[in-house]
């Protein structure tokens, strides 16, 4: 220091020291204001060193952490700000002021305060404060807030649009708030509910307990939950389910309720419809049941009251199980099959087959099966329906047999009275006859009555009304006839037989109650033939008409009478029809079944071609000329199976070219095996009767074994064994000869097809033919024109024993 | 089927009361019989009131022989008619079946 | 609640005296004791000299506040600190701060007792 000589050169201005404390003293006292300040932001701030070691924090930070600045600093500020994301912990390593150290730059990021619901919005950044290391500064910024708001935007967002309709109100229930759900459901729009108490959607449905139950339990605090029947701004009623939560405030008051509707009225119909459906199947008669069809063997996983009757299981006892258990050793397994495959493809099926019952009992079961399928398509489940039958089938069955045994009844009736020799050579006249019924039992019917001689009565007729008692009607109708016939001649007067109409009116008294009874009508032609006067006559009785072929003119008339059908009326007369006949002429009587035999919907066979046959087989006999007319109507109507009787008698006045013969007869029978030993008689009968020479009994045997055989053949080949059918058997007998030629319009049959019969006893068939060849002389089988089987056996007969010679004369 | 069964020792006899065994009835024989076939091996056909027999019975017949000769027995056929007997020579059966004219013949067939 | 004279008289315990400029104005025998700072090292030298370095910046701006304030937050209520010996060993003390003005101006004085101080006295061997 060097005084100098100016006496006024102090030093004025303060001492270095004195520099250095003032300019400390403004520097501390910006610090100091800096302290202050950043402790008075709402940020919280903290630095650190390049550690992460907390140097300073304000504060805020302090009160964030929850703990003073004396115990952070010099503490890693990872372990005293810990954070959490996405719902877990941020390890030290993802600590936003590490990273911000490492990486070297800013990291900025939203976390949770651990142990706090506050969100936090932290920015650290790296600073170099000169010291060449970097020093982390944080800057938090409380976002809690900010993220409610957004996380109750989104709710409110998701509020509005549920489906359920939310309704919040003030604590006194007026509305504050609903979602379009509520308007929507309601009908209300908000202008006119906001405000309002909900109680205007009362429907007044709602018993009022439920209101005051509601109203205790949500003032006291307590969530409610419940159903409401509830009215629309438009009057209509719907079903909710309403559950209502209190929000409380910070002070534990009630702030709002928050209601959730859900409009159960849909569930509740399908509830209550579900419900219907299963009173229904547990209380029909019907059993049901219903299996699984995914789960491995079909168990059953229902059963109703019904199905628990008709087999006798109880529900728990099948549950689980498959349907198999009810079918046994009589369960027809073609029928379990089909069902098997059915289901396999979950396709319906309906069979009905034997099942048993827990008790081991059958009963028939009538079982649908059907498949209910899943949004899929695939099979879910099965649905069996079934019924027992069992009384059903019986009583079925039983009608069934009754039935079968009155036709067999019936059939039989009317073989005996088809059995026996019916026609005869007539002098003066041929007959040719057919008849084919077209069920067993036939209702039309024929009749041939001598008089006297020369003099023939025909009666045909026909049933009107179908089966077993029309058919025994027709059978006993010439019972009837006999018998008025027999009545009518009692008398020793009575020397020409009586007239035709004194016949029917007879019949018709007799059998008109029973006729009126059974509500059947007879139609019927009595005619009368005489061939000494050439006359015809005949009552009509709402028949067909008779076909007259008139040689000499070559033309037919149809004639007809008026009367009515027997049975119509009480009491009738009867008018007679008559007609001259010459030689030549043909009659022919026959049933609607031949005129009605149709050809498609509209065509039928009709008079006038049957006219016309008769005309174009006038020269055939009688018997070919109706074999003929048969032909005809088969080809017209494409079948030879009939749908009505077929009955015709056909009478040639003046012999056919008779052969000289001994005698004639011809015999027509049906297609029945029981009809065989009539057959037989019918031979021996013929064969022991002709007249000068009766075949030897030796042969006569054989003759009625080969015809018998002959006849079986005609059954069972010809005829496939369809009954009914008509055989004829002509018998004629020379002096030379017995003939016996046998028709059938059956399937051509030929002997020669039949196989050769073995006589070692290693087969039983066969022997027909060979037994035929062996007892006839010739065989000869043709198919005639007329579309008939014609088997022809002859029969030489021994010549006559010669008378033996006197002595002396010998031959050699 | 009227069939009368009747066994004396160890045969059984078995009288057909029909007239005709034929075509019609011919099953109901054969019914008739299965069930003394199976109990019986020696079994004579009684054929007294048979007045005809076709091609049918005989092949019954033949068939039941036949079952009794598996079973190592034998069918005999006794009292038979003359139309009868027609038949069964006509198809040579009497060659193959014994044909007696009575029941002790028969008998004493089997013991043959 | 003690004065500034009688923890200025305590030698049971390690003391250490400050000035407003934040200079350590003396220290007792106690203290050099236990921390192993002779006198002529400190005395004259910033208090932060026996702070760990990351208290400095809170110690700056705390004392700043205070003396712009004229309120503190860290006075007359017992401390867990950390203190830096001279050997650079870190050891946490219970400190109690007092301060009080004198001439216009601020004196601080404060007992500085480590955790492991032996109820009787003691020193820090090591630091020697």
């Amino acid at each position: 220091m060097q005084p100098t000589g100016s006496p006024s050169a102090q030093p004025t201005g303060p001492s270095p020291e004195a520099a250095g404390a003032a300019m400390l003293r403004q520097l501390r006292g910006t610090l100091g204001r800096l302290e202050i300040a950043l402790g008075s932001i709402s940020d919280a701030i903290a630095w650190t060193s390049a550690d992460e070691m907390i140097e300073w924090s304000n504060d805020v930070f302090d009160r964030l952490v929850g703990k003073p600045r004396i115990q952070t600093l010099g503490h890693r500020i990872s372990a005293v700000l810990v954070l959490e994301a996405n719902g877990g912990p941020v390890p030290a390593q993802s600590h936003p002021v590490r990273l911000a150290l490492l990486d070297g730059k800013e990291t900025s990021g939203i976390y949770g305060l651990a142990g706090t619901a506050r969100q936090l919005e932290i920015l650290a950044r790296p600073v170099d404060f000169g010291s060449g290391e970097a020093h982390a500064i944080v800057t938090i910024r409380d976002c809690t807030a900010r993220q409610e708001l957004a996380h109750s935007r989104l709710l409110s967002i998701a509020l509005q649009a549920t489906i359920d309709a939310v309704v919040i109100t003030d604590p006194q229930g007026l509305v504050w708030w609903v979602n379009d759900a509520f308007v929507t459901l309601a009908g209300y729009a908000r202008e006119e509910i906001y405000g309002q108490g909900l109680s205007i959607l009362r429907s007044g449905q709602t018993p009022p307990e439920t209101y005051q139950g509601l109203w205790e339990t949500i003032l006291a605090a307590r969530p409610w939950v419940g159903r409401l029947v509830n009215r629309r701004k438009d009057g209509t009623c719907y079903v909710e389910k309403q559950s209502i939560t209190p929000v409380l405030g910070a002070d534990g008051q009630i702030t709002h309720f928050v209601a959730i509707k859900q409009d159960i009225t849909q569930q509740e119909r399908i509830a209550q419809d579900l419900r219907v459906k299963e009173q229904a199947i547990a209380s029909t008669q019907e059993g049901i049941v219903i299996a699984s069809a995914t789960e491995p063997d079909q168990p059953i996983v229902y059963v109703n009251p019904a199905f628990e009757r008709i087999t006798g299981y109880s529900a728990d006892e099948v549950l689980g199980t498959n349907c198999r258990l009810l079918q046994g050793p009589e369960t027809d397994p073609e029928a379990s099959r089909k069902l098997r495959e059915a289901l396999a493809q979950g396709l319906p099926c309906t069979v009905e087959f034997a099942n048993h019952r827990k008790d081991g009992s059958p009963f028939w079961n009538h079982l649908s099966v059907a498949a209910v399928r899943d949004g899929k398509g695939s099979p879910s489940h099965f649905i069996g329906i079934q019924s027992d039958f069992t009384e059903r089938r019986r009583a079925e069955q039983e009608i069934a047999a009754a039935r079968d045994r009155e036709v067999q009844i019936a059939s039989r009736i009317q073989q005996d009275l088809l059995i026996g020799p019916r026609l005869r050579s007539w002098p003066g006249l041929s007959l040719g006859t057919l008849t084919i019924p077209s069920q067993e039992v036939a209702g039309d019917f024929y009749d041939l009555i001598e008089q006297e001689d020369g003099v023939l009565d025909v009666v045909v007729g026909d049933v009107m009304g179908k089966g077993v008692p029309a058919s025994l009607l027709g059978a006993t109708a010439k019972t009837k006839i006999l018998r008025a016939l027999l009545g009518l001649q009692r008398g020793p007067q009575a020397e020409a037989p009586p007239e035709p109409s004194a016949i029917v009116a007879a019949v018709h008294r007799a059998m008109v109650p029973e006729l009126i009874a059974l509500e059947c009508a007879i139609t019927l032609c009595y005619a009368r033939i005489d061939i000494r006067q050439g006359r015809l006559r005949c009552v009509d009785c709402g028949h067909t008409s008779v076909i007259h072929y008139r040689r000499i003119e070559d033309r037919c008339v149809q004639l007809k009478g008026e009367n009515l059908p027997l049975g119509f009326v009480e009491h009738a007369d009867y008018g007679e029809v008559e007609a001259a006949l010459g030689i030549g002429d043909i009659l022919l009587f026959y049933s609607d079944g031949l005129t009605e035999a149709r050809r498609g919907d509209w065509d039928f066979f009709g008079e006038d071609r049957l006219e016309t046959a008769v005309r174009t087989y006038a020269d055939l006999p009688p018997d070919a000329l109706i074999a003929s007319i048969r032909q005809d109507i088969v080809q017209f109507s494409g079948t030879d199976r009939f749908t009505d009787d077929f009955t015709c008698v056909a009478v040639r006045i003046g012999e056919h070219a008779s052969a000289s013969g001994l005698a004639h007869e011809v015999f027509e029978t049906v297609s029945d095996l029981d009809a065989l030993a009539a057959v037989r008689t019918a031979v021996r009968t013929f064969c022991s009767e002709i007249p000068g020479q009766p075949v030897p009994a030796g042969r006569l045997d054989h003759v009625e074994i080969g015809v018998n055989e002959a006849v079986t053949n005609i059954i069972r080949h010809a005829y496939q064994g369809r009954p009914g059918q008509p055989i004829t058997l002509d018998f004629h007998a020379t002096a030379e000869e017995v003939r016996i030629v046998l028709l059938d319009f059956g399937q051509p049959f030929s002997p020669e097809s039949v196989a050769q019969p073995v006589f070692d006893g290693t087969r039983d068939g066969g022997f027909g033919v060979y037994i035929i060849r062996q007892c006839f002389d010739e065989v000869e089988y043709q198919r005639d024109g007329q579309g008939r089987n014609r088997l022809v056996l002859k029969l030489s007969l021994p010549p006559p024993v010669e008378t033996p010679q006197p002595p002396g004369t010998a031959a050699s | 089927m009227p069939l009368t069964i009747t066994v004396e020792n160890g045969i059984a006899f078995v009288e057909a009361n029909l007239d005709a065994l034929d075509a019609s009835n011919v099953q109901a024989f054969k019914s008739g019989m299965s069930p003394v076939i199976a109990e019986h091996a020696k079994v004579v056909l009684d054929f007294t009131h048979v007045r005809f027999v076709d091609s049918s019975g005989l092949g019954a017949i033949l068939s039941s022989m036949r079952q009794l000769n598996g079973k190592g027995g034998d069918l005999k056929i006794c009292s038979v008619s003359k139309s009868v007997r027609a038949l069964f020579e006509l198809v040579r059966f009497h060659r193959i079946l014994d044909l007696l004219n009575t029941r002790e013949e028969a008998v004493l067939a089997f013991g043959q | 609640m003690m004065s500034f004279d009688e923890i200025m008289g305590r030698q049971d315990v390690p003391v250490v005296a400050g000035d407003e400029q934040g200079n350590i104005t003396w220290v007792n025998d106690a203290f050099v004791e236990a921390f192993g700072w002779p006198q002529e090292e400190v005395v004259g030298g910033s208090i932060v000299s026996i702070m760990p370095a990351y208290m400095h910046d809170a110690h700056t701006l705390g004392f700043s506040r205070f003396l712009t304030m004229s309120a503190g937050r860290v006075l007359d209520q017992p401390l867990d600190l950390p203190v830096r010996h001279r050997s650079g060993r870190e050891s946490r003390a219970t400190h109690l701060i007092v301060a009080e003005r004198c001439s216009g101006q601020w004196r601080f004085a404060a007992t500085i007792v480590p955790s492991d101080w032996p109820a009787g006295g003691g020193s820090d061997a090591t630091d020697r």
